[in-house]
């Protein structure tokens, strides 16, 4: 981590500091530090559990257990593409196939550009209208292959 | 000029089928008023718009943009006491989904709903 992350990091951890009879809470801790850093970074979970009074493995756990914390910086839009029944059902693998193909990104990864990093996701509940693409936080029903290019055209 | 009072649904997977994208299409055309609903659940058919006649709604499915004028001059709507998902369908709870806007506290009035 650099200086300016280390002392961003500390900021967001004295705010989450519990104070009694607030109990401690990992998971919106990890929120906090992801909000304020894009990301938790892996190297900060000794110092997020030791503000905690709590293991480095409780931290690590809660940290590896949700898919929507991350531990590297993502690109400038998250793309997600359901992988659920519904959606895979529905050819949303194609979905997939094509973002990647279009943006030149395997799944989890960040574009060469840092534009966009693509990853698949669990069911975002918008099954009545699968396949689902979400980018950012705009959820998109009904995509098929070739809305691919004008899909991500405003993301450019 | 007479305002035609529609209604969409906002409803997640209305706007992830494009029911946002179409409000916002006609987010400056005067001759609207766009009411906001909930779903009625009928998702294959979204973006649904509705609008009043003396007997009762009338629905279009899967609207586009250029559909406006057909919808505002009532041509070739649907009415919703007809259609056969809705006529089937069984609510358990809240039997305004669909019908009122979410957000107006007037819609949750019991004396009138």
């Amino acid at each position: 981590m650099t200086i300016r992350q280390h002392s961003r990091l500390a900021e967001v951890l004295e705010s989450c500091r519990p104070v009694p009879p607030a109990k401690l809470n990992i998971l919106k801790t990890l929120l906090a530090v992801q909000s304020a850093m894009g990301h938790v970074p892996s190297r900060a979970i000794a110092q997020i559990a030791q503000v905690l009074g709590v293991t480095d493995a409780q931290v690590a756990g809660v940290l590896s257990y949700y898919s929507d914390l991350r531990t590297q910086s993502p690109g400038r839009h998250l793309i997600r593409v359901c992988m659920g029944e519904s959606c895979t059902a529905n050819h949303g693998g194609r979905v997939l196939h094509a973002i990647q193909d279009h943006v030149h990104s395997a799944d989890g990864g960040t574009t060469l550009d840092g534009r966009f990093t693509v990853e698949q996701m669990s069911c975002a509940g918008n099954c009545a209208v699968s396949p689902t693409v979400m980018i950012d936080e705009e959820l998109r029903g009904r995509v098929t292959p070739s809305d691919v290019p004008s899909l991500l055209e405003p993301y450019r | 000029m007479k305002t035609t009072r529609l209604y969409l649904s906002n409803d997640t997977s209305s706007l992830a089928a494009g029911a946002g994208r179409l409000a916002d299409a006609w987010s400056d055309r005067s001759e609207i008023q766009l009411i906001h609903t909930s779903s009625r659940g009928a998702f294959f058919l979204e973006p649904m718009v509705e609008r009043d006649t003396s007997a009762g709604r009338e629905a279009w499915f899967n609207v586009v943009p250029d559909d406006l004028s057909r919808i505002v001059g009532g041509v070739g709507g649907t009415p919703i006491a007809e259609m056969p998902f809705l006529q089937q369908q069984t609510r358990f709870t809240f039997a305004n989904f669909g019908i009122t806007d979410s957000c107006a506290g007037s819609d949750h009035d019991c004396s009138t709903n």
